[in-house]
């Protein structure tokens, strides 16, 4: 085997890997609200939403390989890579695309410990941004768009942030107050189930939407590493394997459920009732299809989360917890910065070391720092048979409290 | 500036549209229960609730708001899958149709 072809085997590996992080730390958008109204068991509604992420990811049949072209330059119009970085096989891009895959995955795991939800979208553009400002400096990066359409880091992941809660928790806000207006007098026990299958619904459509989108990400990356190694040459379409590959690992994360994350949003930032739920999680799927139908994606992550927020101030009696909205904000705020410092300083190690032992310590560090972090997860393990304990204080589950249960 | 001109008129498109899907169609869902639940259902003299069905207008209306619900959902479906082909959905006369990207 080649060195050549050992670095696009890493480039390959790691990108899976992130779809695997970007399945678990997702999960919870859809299906916290259903959790924590019992309308489908933990188990059940992780099963649900993987499913409905293969389904989502096999339906990306146009998949855009112009994946980076929204925030760097490393890729030309139709989605090829540079050509000054495609000698020796397309090395600096693939060592550049390694160092932002590794920067993505660190911070979600980092933020899946700390079970805050935060973008994994915005993990992995953080990564790439930081990776290519080592590799081509400040002008690498393009801030801003040219003014005909949203562009560039400002227009495609700063503002997104900032307007995206705002958005969904307004909508979700008054779609609780509605519904509760509307339903809240009835007998509890004769409308709950028909809001179940409204959350039902509405999970199932989100965690779609969330194949298609998120699963196309990594495809295009996979792909883009392809053509710059030249193994591959066509900009239209992607390998057929490289769909199933990605398909099934993000849905195996989805089904892995990110634990931690899905009981800060189910329990941690308010309580949640059935008619609240449903309003919540229709709330999220309007906002991301509605969003990328007019072709200004937000994240799902923040949408969700500023639905289940705005759906707690909308209810009258609800109980906000707003220090634990507090950490989550900061957790969004610090996503692109520290997913590029660490995407930054991969690449300088997998630069400056010759050869194929610089991409060699980047895989031995990310194997560590994953490893490490899974490791300090397992003194407080956080799983299907505690998600739903009373918050007390923090995400984790005392333990006089879950020997009660 | 162009790209902050671009991004909230989108954010303020999303908003109205947003609004009235994302917190319209789940009032409407729950108007539909609200329907099919019956009135409230008044406690007897021994302490058991009487347990009253709905009647046919009741349970039309409901029929109604569902169907709009569900309309909403096929759109959404049809956004997901028309994304996913690299397609997008146009609305004449409120029917839905997949047609190239502009």
């Amino acid at each position: 085997m080649t060195a050549a072809l050992l670095v696009l085997l890493f480039v390959i590996a790691t990108a899976l890997f992130f779809d695997f992080t970007n399945g678990f730390h997702d999960t919870g958008n859809a299906v916290a609200a259903s959790i924590a109204t019992g309308a489908l068991k933990p188990k059940v509604a992780v099963a649900l939403s993987a499913v409905m992420n293969l389904v989502g990811a096999f339906l990306s049949v146009a998949v855009a390989l112009t994946v980076t072209n929204a925030v760097v330059r490393i890729q030309g119009d139709d989605g090829a890579p540079m050509p000054e970085l495609v000698g020796n096989h397309g090395h600096a891009l693939l060592v550049i695309l390694l160092a932002g895959l590794v920067g993505g995955i660190l911070w979600n795991m980092f933020t899946w410990l700390l079970g805050l939800p935060s973008s994994s979208s915005h993990a992995l553009f953080g990564g790439i941004i930081g990776a290519t400002i080592a590799a081509q400096g400040w002008d690498g990066v393009k801030w801003f768009g040219d003014g005909t359409k949203i562009d560039g880091v400002v227009g495609k992941i700063v503002m997104p942030a900032v307007l995206s809660p705002v958005i969904a928790g307004v909508i979700a806000l008054t779609g609780t107050f509605l519904v509760h207006r509307l339903a809240g007098k009835g007998d509890p026990e004769r409308t709950g189930n028909g809001f179940r299958w409204g959350q039902i619904g509405a999970a199932s459509l989100m965690s779609l939407a969330h194949g298609t989108n998120d699963a196309q990400k990594t495809m295009g990356v996979i792909t883009l590493a392809l053509i710059a190694y030249g193994s591959w040459d066509d900009t239209t379409s992607i390998p057929f394997w490289v769909k199933v590959i990605c398909a099934l690992a993000i849905a195996m994360g989805t089904y892995l459920g990110g634990w931690r994350i899905i009981r800060t949003l189910s329990k941690g930032l308010v309580d949640i009732t059935r008619p609240q739920g449903m309003a919540a999680d229709g709330a999220s799927s309007a906002v991301i299809l509605t969003s990328s139908h007019l072709g200004f994606a937000l994240s799902t992550t923040q949408v969700a989360s500023g639905s289940i927020l705005g759906s707690g101030v909308g209810r009258p009696g609800a109980h906000v917890r707003w220090s634990v909205a507090g950490r989550m904000v900061l957790a969004w705020l610090l996503t692109l910065p520290s997913a590029g410092v660490v995407g930054a300083a991969m690449w300088v190690v997998g630069h400056q070391i010759p050869g194929v032992w610089g991409p060699l310590a980047v895989m031995a560090l990310l194997l560590v720092g994953a490893g490490s972090m899974y490791l300090r997860s397992r003194q407080h393990v956080i799983s299907h048979h505690n998600v739903g304990e009373v918050w007390d204080g923090g995400p984790q589950v005392r333990k006089s409290s879950s020997r009660v249960a | 500036m162009e790209t902050l001109r671009l991004v909230f008129s989108a954010a303020w498109e999303i908003l109205w549209v947003g609004l009235l899907l994302g917190a319209g169609l789940p009032a409407v869902f729950a108007a539909g229960v609200r329907l099919l639940a019956g009135p409230a259902a008044p406690v007897a003299e021994d302490d058991s609730e009487v347990v009253r069905r709905p009647g046919l207008p009741q349970r039309v209306l409901a029929g109604v708001c569902f169907a709009v619900v569900l309309y909403g959902v096929a759109v959404g479906i049809l956004i997901v899958v028309g994304g996913g082909m690299g397609k997008e959905v146009t609305f004449d006369h409120l029917i839905p149709a997949l047609v190239p990207k502009s």
